[in-house]
């Protein structure tokens, strides 16, 4: 009769902790049946991704729906989401560089510590330290995590190795004022000796790694606009200069799109953008013979400040008025998951774990130069490719203006003065 | 039973009409009202919104991106429209006449009108490439010389008219040709008869007999090619700079890329106007003829 109350006692502790156990272990399929909602930007990521969900699916027993909308809508539809507090969106893709002066001054990001701090939430090897400094750099602030880098990206210098040595040049041009000579040495009239962005605002993001370059910044210490400092002059003439001179007619239109294709076309020899562009140039689709042969890559050649060009980090974030945070922070960990960084790596595009860049199946599939000339720029680069402000799309508006009167050959000192005083009326009207 | 069904006849002119007028209220009347508020504000999307009265209004009515604006919208549509006139005018005659393969000529030349115009945008744009599009191959073959296109900033909008034109004169060639059928083939005969040549009787009968149809015409595409949108913020996104850029697309960009809501409203009143002003001078024309 004693026995009974101490044996159910001992029934109990063994129950609780058996409950504990399992309440700390990380379970993939604790919230199967719940469904969940994804905001993407139309990247390569998201090409990727997409034919994998199911995967995930299968997994957790989780439903993922990807709403995909191409990059300027995407960005619209998901400000209007995200800031009128829609809770049927659970996470989104996300580039801090661009957006978080506004996310965070607005109170819209959900800090994830809480999620990471859980070990029954966080899968065990979720390793948070493989990430590239640089690229998880960007979703901190003051210390908590808002998100998680899904890659980081910069823009290299893409030249063709044949022309360059048909024309009597050794390698890649290191300096600014080489790459004004290899241009000079290798346009004629079939090939543009160089070729990046001039679209106005769409331009910026390219032209900001000259302004770096050459010692320029966005703002000065008082937060006023530096865009017409003597340096930032001094890198829109070169760019002008060069674009002018050597580049191919009509820079005024060139996008990535129009940049990208003229090289892979043959029609400019060497061209500076985004390095997640490589496969275009090894897709015989997109690429001529002679350009997929010969296409080598390098850091972007330094300028009187050194080579500093913007490092881009897209990553994913939880939505502040998710439902589902829980559901939504399983997600990003498996899409973001070792496993999955690498293959994403092999993929083609730039991931954002060191573990992905040390494969050794990566390092055999993706070119030499192009691993170093990548991992160089994310050592110097810049995370701000953006002006760290508000209003950021209309800045780089009123900045794509001065871009356009420079390749148009008027006065550059004077369309930066004048970027530069309807910038500052700019960040003082938006209130 | 009774009453409720003599209360419904005694009011069935109010009762009958009123889905009609919720819809109008529900889709025009609301959005527009809304509008009007949004434009005494200064709101930037994600801040607050502050009441501005019509400040919004004296910035515009001063900003001189407002009147490049303004002059490009303009610029477009007047040379846009007329021109789609002519080549109208030009498609509708050759329709009204008999010739073997018209049902699928006629099937063929309102392609243009019936394709998504986001479509047709990129592949004007890539044909519009100075290097590597079509449009300079042809000019070349011609023995022309390359030309840069939407590249150049005083080429990017005579290139969209272009576009436009390409698109939207099968339209009024439809509705001229509508009314070229109507005029009766009598008057024909009989000026054939007193030995009036092809040019006369088109310009004595034709013309005259299609007026109305002509201005019908102008009034829809005017109106409509005030509003123009997808094809030019496609092809040039308002650029090079501002040189292609109408009020719309700078409306569009202050309210979805620059964020500024009651600015952009305010842009869109002005539009408004803008497009009633030229609707009521035509419809005065459209009178007095």
């Amino acid at each position: 009769m004693n026995v009974r109350p101490l044996r159910l006692l001992a029934l109990l502790v063994l129950l609780a902790s058996f409950a504990a156990a399992t309440a700390q272990e990380f379970d993939w399929r604790r919230f199967e049946g719940s469904e969940i909602r994804f905001m993407m930007n139309r990247h390569p990521f998201t090409n990727w991704l997409e034919p994998l969900v199911p995967e995930f699916e299968a997994l957790t027993g989780i439903d993922v729906n990807l709403e995909i909308l191409p990059e300027d809508q995407f960005r619209q539809v998901r400000l209007l989401e995200v800031s009128s507090g829609a809770a049927t969106l659970d996470g989104y893709m996300i580039m801090p560089g661009q957006v978080s002066a506004q996310y965070l001054g607005a109170g819209w990001v959900r800090y994830i510590d809480d999620l990471v701090a859980d070990p029954s939430l966080t899968m065990p090897d979720l390793d948070l330290s493989d990430f590239f400094g640089g690229a998880i750099g960007t979703f901190e602030d003051d210390g908590q995590l808002f998100g998680l880098p899904l890659q980081i990206e910069s823009s290299l210098l893409f030249y063709r190795a044949d022309l360059v040595e048909a024309a009597g040049l050794e390698g890649p041009p290191a300096t600014m004022e080489e790459l004004m000579a290899y241009a000079a040495a290798l346009s004629d009239e079939m090939v543009a000796g160089f070729a990046m962005r001039g679209r106005g605002a769409a331009a910026t993001s390219q032209t900001v790694n000259l302004l770096y370059s050459f010692g320029g910044e966005w703002l000065d210490e008082e937060g006023k606009s530096a865009l017409d400092s003597p340096e930032s002059i001094a890198a829109h003439e070169f760019y002008a200069e060069l674009m002018r001179n050597y580049g191919p007619p009509g820079p005024t239109n060139l996008h990535w799109a129009e940049v990208t294709s003229l090289y892979a076309q043959g029609q400019a020899a060497m061209i500076f953008d985004a390095n997640v562009f490589r496969p275009i140039m090894e897709d015989p689709a997109q690429a001529i013979d002679v350009v997929r042969e010969n296409t080598r890559y390098a850091p972007l050649p330094a300028g009187p400040a050194g080579s500093v060009p913007g490092v881009l980090v897209w990553g994913l974030s939880v939505n502040h008025a998710s439902q589902n945070p829980e559901a939504s922070w399983y997600f990003i960990q498996w899409a973001l998951s070792k496993e999955n960084q690498v293959r994403l790596a092999l993929f083609g595009v730039p991931a954002a774990r060191a573990s992905a860049w040390a494969n050794e199946e990566f390092q055999t599939r993706a070119p030499a130069d192009w691993i170093e000339a990548s991992m160089t720029s994310f050592e110097n680069g810049q995370p701000y490719w953006n002006p760290p402000i508000i209003p950021v799309a209309e800045v780089r508006d009123a900045y794509g203006q001065a871009i356009v009167a420079a390749l148009e050959g008027r006065d550059v000192a004077q369309a930066l003065e004048r970027a530069a005083d309807e910038m500052d009326r700019i960040i003082q009207r938006t209130r | 039973m009774k009453t409720a069904s003599s209360w419904i006849d005694r009011n069935a002119r109010y009762l009958f009409p009123l889905p009609a007028i919720l819809a109008i209220v529900v889709l025009i009347v609301a959005p527009v009202v809304t509008n009007f508020v949004l434009s005494l504000y200064d709101y930037f999307v994600g801040g607050r919104a502050f009441f501005v009265g019509l400040e919004n209004y004296q910035r515009a009515a001063t900003d001189p991106r407002v009147w490049n604006g303004i002059k490009n919208t303009f610029y477009f549509t007047f040379t846009a429209v007329p021109l789609q006139l002519l080549v109208g005018i030009g498609i509708a005659v050759l329709f009204n006449r008999d010739f073997p393969g018209k049902g699928l000529a006629r099937t063929i030349i309102l392609l243009p009108m019936v394709a998504t115009p986001v479509a047709i945008a990129l592949i004007w744009a890539l044909m519009f490439n100075p290097s590597l599009g079509v449009m300079n191959y042809f000019l070349e073959t011609l023995g022309l010389e390359r030309s840069l296109w939407v590249a150049q900033s005083n080429l990017a909008i005579p290139s969209l008219v272009l576009v436009d034109t390409w698109q939207w004169s099968p339209m009024i060639a439809l509705i001229l040709l509508a009314a070229m059928q109507g005029v009766p083939s009598e008057h024909y005969e009989a000026a054939r008869i007193d030995g009036a040549s092809g040019w006369q009787s088109f310009w004595h009968i034709t013309i005259p007999g299609i007026r109305s149809a002509i201005v019908v015409a102008l009034i829809l595409r005017a109106v409509d090619a005030l509003k123009t949108f997808d094809i030019i913020y496609v092809i040039t996104e308002g650029g090079p700079g501002t040189a292609s850029e109408t009020l719309n697309v700078l409306a569009f960009k202050t309210g979805f890329q620059f964020f500024h809501a009651g600015y952009a409203a305010t842009l869109l009143i002005f539009l408004m106007f803008l497009v009633l002003g030229v609707a009521v001078l035509l419809n005065a024309v459209r009178k007095r003829t």
